[in-house]
């Protein structure tokens, strides 16, 4: 539950007690292409906050979608009826989604859960609408 | 939570607190579109007879388009309904004809003396709320349901965040920076917390075809076709059989009796939806007054145009029964006075709690930014943004506001463009807001806003009084509180501001820096 962090701390290039040899020089230029820990946090920061809005979205989409195939078939409820409960139910469902996307660890648990889910919901849809 | 409380509520929170603010003032749209309409008169207090009405109604659209395809008649028995509304419909497409005309309802004939300056009024105002004026329709409705999805996340992670909320209700730390803009924060978030749930879910509630439309999609297709077909299975309309003759039409006064009495609770008939009047198949709805009644939403009786006879409402559903729960909540028409001023408040209270966030991001890191501004630098760019947007919107909104206001009484009667100009004048007020703290060092410009907010508000009974025939000294003898309540609320809300600049004021005079996000001494 806490904010996002930059998800991995990188160690000093710097050796100390040697002189540097060419693997070193190449692996020291590597490494300064990998982006800083800001940019890094940056990164994740965007990854979320496009799981949360986009995914979060196609999620609260295909849930909608499955739920209102779903509900005529094991509730009273008709086609219609099942349309607006699921509807109404899909933007808590969205909520949520962005709230989950923001506490689980990293981004890409984050991105990894949402696939997973929307593509069960989606074989889901499929399936009912055959 | 926390970080996705900041975020969220930071981004939305300008375009929010508009949506709350000028939302606000829908719960009292028909209030403020007398008061911006002098020309009419004052309100009648005499007792009417919804029966008697009808009929007066229903002669006279019978004489002038008896073959419409519905005529609506608005009885005035609602709080927004002064006088006998009635609306008719003839032909289709291009050629449909309408007629809308307000009868005298003693007499049934065209009412007149119904001359006043044209106005956008309070509709105006409060349909900014969700169409944002100037945007196309859907856009403005894609921006405000984004920003209610915001509202929805910044609610649920704003109580996440919050571990002892009933504590901390009870807790208030006046005079120390910050923490008292977070306990100012929490009491204003707290207090009306189940409003600003239902208000934001039945927000989301009113276009959530536009927003989510996957369920209807996958339920029924996509195209106009499919969605008349939803729309017709939630129907709870009897079914029409528009085989048989055309008949006359019953009259409409015994139905109005025959209405009230099936209800048998002192409910009245306030308005009467009459398909294919005179027509085969002519059918006409019965809807029960809403204001200071039990339901939240419409509550019809159906009956057959030609015998009068009582039709079963088909195909009810709890679903479509919660839905428009959800929409009658929102708009709150249901209101009587007393619920209404609950619902005014706790809106109020919704702009508080945006207004108390937005200034607390400000307060946190000011501290931060304090020493870099003594040694004569400047704060960074985005704060310096916030900060701008802050003053420009929370103390400049309402300047825009009272300028609409203000606009109403002092552009000329006669003039063509008024009531586009009214509205012009109300955002080129807020951009002259928004423009200003970046002129003037941030402190000055709350406090030169706010006391302008203060003179804007308090003067506009005075202005009503040197422009107009229905200022206070009229209103209050006669007893029309719709029109001395608006002055009234403009005085107090300038009184309020007063209060507030007085404060920014004194805060500064202490010389202690303590003003909105002056810095926390925590």
């Amino acid at each position: 539950m806490n904010a996002p962090r930059p998800e991995r701390q990188f160690p000093s290039t710097r050796h100390e007690g040697r002189p540097a040899s060419a693997a070193d020089r190449i692996l020291a230029r590597a490494r300064r292409l990998r982006p800083s820990p800001l940019a890094q946090y940056r990164l994740a920061v965007a990854a979320r906050v496009l799981a949360a809005s986009l995914g979060g979205y196609v999620l609260a989409s295909v849930g909608t979608a499955a739920a209102a195939l779903l509900l005529p078939r094991v509730s009273p409820l008709g086609r219609a009826d099942a349309v607006l409960a699921a509807t109404l139910s899909g933007f808590l469902l969205y909520a949520g989604c962005v709230l989950w996307v923001f506490s689980v660890r990293t981004a890409g648990r984050a991105w990894l859960g949402l696939c997973l889910a929307a593509g069960v919901l989606a074989l889901a849809v499929v399936a009912l609408r055959n | 939570m926390a970080w996705l409380h900041t975020w969220t509520g930071l981004l939305a929170g300008w375009l929010l607190f508009f949506v709350f603010l000028t939302g606000s003032t829908g719960y009292f749209y028909f209030e403020i579109d007398r008061w911006m309409r002098p020309e009419l008169p004052l309100a009648g207090r005499e007792a009417r007879d919804p029966a008697a009405m009808a009929a007066r109604a229903q002669a006279y659209l019978q004489s002038q388009m008896p073959h419409a395809n519905q005529w609506g008649i608005y009885l005035p028995v609602e709080r927004t309904i002064p006088e006998l509304l009635v609306i008719a419909r003839e032909g289709s497409g291009a050629s449909q004809r309408v007629l809308r005309t307000v009868l005298d309802p003693g007499t049934g004939r065209p009412a007149e003396n119904r001359q006043a300056r044209a106005t956008g009024g309070g509709p105006v105002l409060y349909r900014m709320h969700y169409l944002l004026h100037y945007l196309p329709r859907d856009i403005g409705i894609w921006i405000v349901g984004a920003c209610t999805m915001f509202m929805l996340v910044a609610l649920v992670s704003g109580v996440i965040t919050h571990r002892r909320i009933f504590a901390d209700f009870f807790t208030f730390r006046p005079r120390k920076g910050a923490r008292s803009w977070l306990d100012a924060h929490n009491v204003a978030s707290v207090l009306a917390l189940p409003f600003f749930f239902m208000i934001t879910v039945s927000g989301l509630a009113f276009f959530m075809y536009q927003y989510l439309p996957a369920g209807l999609l996958a339920a029924y297709g996509p195209g106009p076709q499919a969605r008349q077909q939803y729309s017709r299975d939630m129907s709870d309309r009897p079914s029409a059989t528009q085989a048989g003759p055309a008949a006359p039409l019953v009259p409409l006064g015994a139905l109005v009796q025959a209405a009230q009495a099936r209800w048998g609770d002192g409910r009245v008939v306030a308005s009467l939806l009459v398909q294919r009047p005179n027509g085969a198949g002519a059918q006409v709805q019965a809807r029960a007054r809403r204001e200071g009644g039990r339901s939240f939403s419409f509550e019809s009786l159906y009956f057959d145009g030609a015998t009068g006879a009582a039709l079963a409402a088909t195909n009810p559903s709890r679903t479509r029964d919660a839905h428009d729960a959800l929409i009658g909540l929102h708009e709150g028409r249901f209101a009587g006075t007393g619920l209404r001023w609950l619902y005014f408040l706790s809106s109020l209270l919704g702009c508080a709690m945006i207004a108390t966030g937005l200034v607390l991001w400000t307060a946190k890191r000011r501290a931060r930014h304090q020493a870099l501004v003594c040694a004569g630098g400047r704060a960074p760019l985005g704060f310096r943004i916030v900060e701008g947007l802050n003053i420009g919107t929370l103390a400049g909104l309402p300047l825009a506001i009272a300028a609409y206001f203000w606009a109403n009484r002092l552009l000329p009667a006669a003039w063509p463009m008024r009531a586009n100009w009214e509205v012009h004048i109300l955002f080129l007020a807020w951009a002259c807001a928004l423009a200003w703290p970046a002129l003037r060092p941030a402190r000055r410009a709350w406090r030169e806003l706010l006391w302008l907010d203060a003179a804007a508000y308090a003067l506009l009974p005075a202005l009503n009084a040197a422009t107009t025939r229905r200022h206070l000294g009229i209103t209050l003898p006669a007893g029309d509180w719709a029109l001395a309540g608006v002055d009234l609320t403009l005085l107090a809300a300038g009184l309020a501001f007063g209060w507030a600049a007085w404060r920014a004021g004194s805060m500064r005079a202490r010389g202690s820096g303590r003003l909105p996000g002056t810095g926390t001494r925590a």
